[in-house]
């Protein structure tokens, strides 16, 4: 009985980390319209800044590490989007796609390069357990905790994308998406609105890192590798690019499985990788603008409402 | 106000303005004619910035516009309503006017804008909180001069605002421009291919062939000639 509850605690939790690198990834190619290939590289960062300050201010007290970590991670994250975003983003459609791909590849290949003893180089590295001093174990009561920690930042950064999308520099980064020349032309900076999506993007894809170190208790280069791009890019095509509400469940979906095949004999396991690659194909012959398309759950249930019965 | 001296412009190998002299004085409203691929809009991108002279010199005020981005030239108060129209078909009316907006900083200002287009075009107030797209093509570039309007340029450029538009909405749009320079002291310069309507509206008009000026005067005077009449009024 405890082994099926911790195994949906971890398909939840996990469907919690995909849901930050999902509306952070559809802020950036969903809503502002541009082609970011390197995701895993922003986690990677906030993953990595997560563990070099736990390992490093071991004398902190456990929660309050944790929650410097995780800001850490976010800030890292955040600085790391403004160095590639400014020079990346003059660039359009396929140019950026595969600037920022390189970027992403290149951070995991510079920690798998790197020496052990800097964050344990391409064999990875423990993640001291923090949140221990909190619940004693790592099971039931600490998937409990991290599975509300990830929910409460889940629904932090939903609210705060979607306040900023009906903001007026939400606004100006939907008319620079839809057509950059006319924006310009009204006086707005598009690069300015680009970069500050790509930033905050970066920053909560850092957070899903910091969060996603301290759960697994251990990092290694190959958690960050070019597959979960695929995975974090099947989430946003599923959902709808440029719908908050698609993430989420399209996250679930994903998720769930991919979690589910996993206990499934190895045969079929490895399935994955082929279901995953034709469901992309699929979706985006016949529904490209996925589950939800540019709406909102909320928008549906109005709609619902409004409509007599 | 506005000075073109000598302007070259190059699509890549193939030059599009050869040469091109032209001003434009404050309170003017000048009309630039000429047919299908003369250059008349390569005129307009290149002096709000899209485009950048290969020779010659852009100013504004004396300011050199050659080495600006467009979002820059906009600041200056020179405004470029482009071809098409290309308002924000997925934001609302006025999310697209406060778009134009972007440069007012103060909200009492804004607000004195926004009164301000919603008095030039009522229709725009009917429909402010619908999406963009879903307007008529006449109440797009009502939208769309609105919404450059909203910085409160100095000078507008206009880019063939009767372009798709139902007869009678061309006829409004027109006296609105006309009452936006009166009332605004908007400088116009106005590129169209209905020179007949250009001419009539507009104090001075350019006559653009493959990318030169071949006749500058009145348009009184234009209107008369035998070779515009024959080539652009039919």
């Amino acid at each position: 009985m405890s082994g099926e509850l911790l195994f949906w605690l971890n398909l939840l939790v996990t469907v919690g980390i995909y849901t930050l690198l999902a509306v952070s990834l559809n802020l950036i190619n969903g809503h502002a319209g541009m082609f970011h290939l390197g995701h895993h590289g922003f986690w990677a960062l906030g993953a990595y800044a997560a563990t070099w300050l736990t390992l490093n201010a071991a004398s902190l007290p456990g929660p309050l590490l944790y929650v410097l970590s995780l800001l850490l991670a976010m800030a890292v994250a955040a600085i790391g989007g403004l160095t590639i975003g400014i020079p990346c983003l003059r660039l359009r459609g396929d140019y950026l796609a595969i600037a920022t791909l390189g970027f992403g590849e290149i951070v995991r290949i510079a920690v798998q390069n790197s020496p052990h003893d800097f964050l344990g180089g391409s064999l990875g590295t423990k993640v001291p357990r923090v949140l221990m001093e909190v619940t004693r174990t790592t099971q039931v009561p600490f998937r409990f905790l991290t599975l509300a920690i990830v929910a409460v930042a889940c629904a932090a950064a939903i609210l705060v994308f979607r306040n900023f999308l009906r903001s007026l520099p939400g606004r100006r980064l939907l008319a620079v998406a839809q057509d950059e020349t006319a924006a310009g032309l009204l006086g707005i900076d598009p690069t300015r609105s680009k970069v500050l999506a790509f930033v905050m993007g970066s920053a909560v894809a850092g957070l899903a890192g910091g969060l996603y170190a301290h759960y697994m208790g251990g990092i290694n280069p190959l958690n960050f590798n070019f597959m979960e791009m695929v995975k974090m890019f099947l989430v946003i095509v599923l959902g709808g690019m440029g719908s908050l509400s698609g993430c989420v469940i399209g996250a679930f979906l994903v998720v769930a499985t991919e979690q589910l095949l996993n206990r499934a004999p190895e045969a079929i396991a490895s399935w994955w990788q082929v279901l995953f690659p034709l469901i992309l194909a699929l979706m985006i012959v016949f529904r490209p603008q996925g589950i939800f398309g540019r709406k909102e759950i909320t928008d549906m249930i109005r709609a619902w409402r409004r409509s007599p019965a | 106000m506005l000075v073109l001296e000598g302007v070259d412009v190059f699509y890549g190998r193939i030059q599009a303005l050869h040469g091109l002299n032209l001003h434009v004085d404050d309170g003017e409203i000048v009309t630039l004619i000429g047919c299908n691929g003369a250059g008349k809009s390569t005129t307009l991108r290149t002096i709000s910035g899209l485009l950048r002279p290969r020779r010659g010199g852009v100013t504004f005020d004396g300011k050199d516009l050659a080495a600006l981005p467009p979002n820059r030239i906009v600041q200056l108060g020179l405004s470029h309503v482009p071809e098409g129209r290309r308002i924000f078909t997925n934001l609302t009316v006025r999310e697209n006017l406060d778009m134009g907006a972007y440069l007012v900083r103060d909200p009492k200002a804004r607000r004195e804008r926004l009164d301000r287009v919603f008095a030039l075009f009522p229709r725009l107030e009917e429909r402010m909180d619908q999406p963009g797209g879903t307007l008529s093509g006449g109440e797009q570039q009502m939208l769309a001069i609105g919404r450059a309007l909203m910085s409160r340029p100095r000078m507008l450029l206009l880019d063939e605002p009767s372009l798709g538009i139902a007869p009678i909405l061309v006829k409004e749009i027109f006296d609105e421009i006309a009452r936006i320079n009166r009332e605004e002291g908007t400088t116009i310069l106005l590129v169209e291919q209905n020179a007949n309507l250009a001419l009539h509206r507009a104090t001075r008009g350019y006559v653009l062939e493959t990318g030169r000026i071949v006749l500058e005067d009145d348009t009184k005077n234009l209107l008369q000639n035998p070779q515009v009449k024959e080539a652009y009024l039919g």
